[in-house]
């Protein structure tokens, strides 16, 4: 049991390393516990952040603020235009209309005044404020050109204002709320590649270091024994990751987790465990120093977790990112915790997908071990 | 000598491996991560083309060639919709097949349908609105002052605009640059680990190799000097070649003001060498641990300025203005996005003098640790 020993000998050093990722790991969950359910069912507009300076501080500028709120959230500004372009910039407003001293009088002389917007460039809700504020104007200028006064103008305004179009839902897409344990499951996967790359790597690069396997083929260790009990404690050590990392959400999502839910997990955790297991027997094996486990662990960790939508859903993400990133295991793992998440009974799995992900993730497996494999006979016979 | 010693320090501090993937391959690899989520994201969420619509014409509606008109001028050349005219069938099997945002019902009465909520349902359902609003008031000033319709119908049909936009920024507008900001600053702040290896390597308690240096005939303050010199180089060309890959590779938009763009760079390179220095001089513990320590803290720092979560600048600006204020990586990504989203210069120019203040209190600190140990 020397090797044994020793391999854990060796792992002791890397605990804060571990450390750091759980504690990265625990940060990023608590700034992501932010899931938001709606239950508004039919038709409702997306309302829009916006402010209004209102430097003509006219009844007409009151008047246009209370319109706009009525759809849209209205924030009170002060008149600067840094800070203004601040709050844009910072999506803290997506709008900011300005009203122009002597507004109301130029509509009442019947030859309004140009307001002016700022807004984010070609953004959405910006063109959705723009027609807003153009249509109260234009009715507001419209009926003052009827004879109205402006208060007359702008209350009739407000009537066929109220005049909106008749809205159904057909078919509506019932939107599932993401349950609260997805973003444990999908930012897990970076923690569990980084560690398991960044801790069992580095063991195994030490044992593969030239002078200590000469020591140890001249020793009277027997190498099959030798090789047994390596590969042992990587086992044991993966699988005590694989325990470590699921046991926090069994205790934390015990109420919202059903069994199935549970085994599926399991499953699809365990898969991405030989992924990362794999990839740190291929790195342990080739790298020289530590300084090439850390660029590994570094590159494939955050490369592949950026890449498959752990830290940024992959519809957000352009087609040919969304195409490319099929070639990452780690892709099928978010996919396997897409079609898991929400079913509360084994039969209600599409098992054709899951079995599909969870395939894939082993076949990647398959692959990284014979890439290594081959790779540790090639060093070998250069070796000798 | 002076020459012949900052040459030899810049050829050992470029030959260090670890601390050339800290510094240069690390923020690229990052960039490129962050590219990779972020290059589509603003379009996706943000910004909305040609809105598809399907148009289902069934039976007559009394107003029926007016609205045609007024379809035909939004969905125009520079109009927002593009409108399918389609039987009442292809017009579900569209919309279930999400080719549609939505279905406008032009029957009896204008109707819309649609399958979800969204922003551009809200679009569509505004401008419809704003069809029906006009058509509202014609009806209503024909009851009461028929007299004035003509005129009527000219103002709410006139081709101009009442609101118009004004340019706000020079550079970009997508909140996402900010990362890049972040990741500017926290490669020059990861700049401090040259800064710490120049301090253990002249520091006699700290390393062979500054045993070594104090025993040849060249002054301590020489030796400082071209290490720091050389150090800020090294800072100079990472910075320069991160920028080229953001800027020119990845096409992110740091605006153009490129002279700017490098003096702040330069001195957010000075102040990440003599943050490490200072560490280097003041810490008295092992390599790693100060090594550990150091990147905790810069990585610290480079959180609350949002290299992890956007807009934490902004929060901490709206709650704590004072830590924006303190914090070297804060000051580093303002001083680029003021750059950026100013016309003027003052964001800049306070940013750059914080910073060239922040370097000499770290160097300062540095210079009497290191004064007070020798005697």
């Amino acid at each position: 049991m020397a090797t044994f020993k020793t391999f854990f000998k060796i792992l002791k050093k890397y605990k804060l390393t571990m450390a750091i990722y759980v504690g990265i790991f625990m940060v990023v969950m608590i700034m992501n516990d932010n899931t938001e359910t709606n239950d508004i069912n039919g038709f409702y507009g997306e309302k829009t952040n916006f402010t209004v300076i209102n430097r003509d501080k006219s009844y007409l500028g009151d008047a246009i603020i209370d319109y706009l709120s009525e759809k849209n959230n209205y924030k009170k500004k002060d008149d600067n235009i840094k800070e203004l372009r601040n709050d844009l910039f910072y999506r803290d407003i997506y709008y900011v209309l300005i009203i122009p001293e002597g507004y109301e009088k130029s509509v009442k002389n019947g030859n309004p005044m140009e307001l002016e917007n700022m807004k984010v460039n070609s953004s959405a809700k910006g063109y959705c404020m723009d027609i807003e504020v153009e249509k109260f104007i234009r009715a507001v200028n419209a009926y003052v050109a009827a004879g109205e006064s402006v208060e007359g103008a702008v209350n009739r305004a407000k009537i066929v204002a109220a005049n909106e179009t008749k809205v159904s839902m057909v078919n509506m897409d019932m939107v599932e709320d993401v349950p609260v344990y997805y973003n444990y499951f999908t930012l897990i996967s970076y923690v569990i590649i980084s560690v398991i790359i960044g801790v069992v790597g580095p063991v195994l690069m030490c044992f593969g270091r030239t002078n200590i396997k000469k020591r140890i083929n001249c020793s009277s260790l027997n190498f099959r024994l030798y090789n047994m009990e390596l590969a042992f404690g990587v086992m044991l050590t993966s699988f005590a990751m694989w325990i470590i990392f699921n046991v926090p959400a069994w205790i934390i999502y015990y109420a919202e987790m059903s069994i199935a839910e549970i085994v599926m997990n399991l499953v699809n955790t365990f898969c991405l465990v030989l992924i990362s297991t794999g990839i740190a027997f291929l790195s342990g094996n080739i790298a020289k120093n530590s300084v090439t486990i850390t660029a590994i662990t570094n590159i494939l960790g955050l490369g592949m977790s950026f890449l498959s939508g752990v830290f940024v859903p992959l519809d957000v993400m352009s087609p040919t990112l969304r195409n490319v990133a099929k070639v990452v295991p780690v892709y099928w793992y978010v996919e396997a915790c897409d079609n898991i998440m929400g079913v509360k009974k084994f039969s209600d799995f599409d098992m054709q997908e899951l079995s599909a992900d969870f395939g894939i993730q082993i076949l990647f497996a398959i692959a990284i071990f014979g890439v290594a494999a081959v790779v540790i006979k090639k060093f070998r016979i250069k070796e000798n | 000598m002076f020459f012949d010693l900052y040459r030899f320090r810049l050829k050992i501090l470029l030959k260090d491996k670890m601390l050339f993937f800290w510094t240069l391959i690390f923020p690229v690899m990052l960039g490129t991560f962050f590219w990779m989520a972020f290059s589509d994201i603003t379009k996706q969420t943000e910004q909305t083309g040609k809105i598809s619509v399907a148009l289902v014409k069934d039976g007559e509606y009394e107003n029926g060639e007016q609205f045609d008109a007024f379809l035909e001028q939004v969905s125009g050349k520079n109009g927002k919709l593009k409108l399918y005219r389609v039987s009442a069938d292809d017009a579900y099997e569209m919309l279930e097949a999400d080719d549609v945002c939505g279905i406008i019902n032009f029957s009896e009465n204008i109707s819309v349908e649609f399958k979800e909520n969204g922003i551009e349902q809200t679009i569509l359902k505004t401008m419809i609105d704003y069809y029906i609003q006009n058509e509202q008031i014609v009806m209503d000033v024909m009851k009461t002052s028929p007299q004035k319709l003509e005129n009527i119908v000219e103002k709410i049909s006139e081709d101009t605009t009442y609101n118009r936009e004004k340019k706000i920024v020079t550079g970009s507008m997508d909140v996402y640059v900010q990362y890049y900001f972040a990741l500017i600053a926290m490669t020059c702040l990861f700049g401090s680990s040259y800064g710490m290896k120049n301090a253990r390597d002249i520091e006699i308690s700290q390393s062979d190799v500054a045993k070594r240096r104090k025993m040849a005939p060249v002054g301590k303050s020489l030796n400082i000097i071209t290490d720091f010199l050389s150090a800020i180089t090294v800072q100079i060309i990472i910075f320069v070649l991160l920028f080229i890959y953001l800027a020119v590779f990845l096409g992110i938009s740091f605006g153009d003001r490129y002279v700017y763009i490098l003096i702040a760079g330069v001195v957010a390179g000075a102040v990440g060498v003599s943050y490490g220095y200072m560490l280097g001089i003041i810490l008295k513990c092992n390599e790693n641990l100060k090594d550990s320590l150091m990147r905790a803290t810069t990585l610290f720092m480079c959180f609350l300025s949002g290299l992890m979560i956007g807009n934490m600048k902004h929060v901490i600006e709206s709650n704590a203005p004072i830590i924006n204020k303190l914090n070297p990586a804060a000051v580093i990504s303002d001083s680029f996005y003021s750059l950026c989203i100013f016309d003027d210069m003052d964001m800049y120019v306070r940013c750059v003098i914080t910073m060239v203040l922040m370097s000499v209190l770290f160097l300062g600190v540095s210079a009497f640790k290191m004064r007070h140990d020798y005697s």
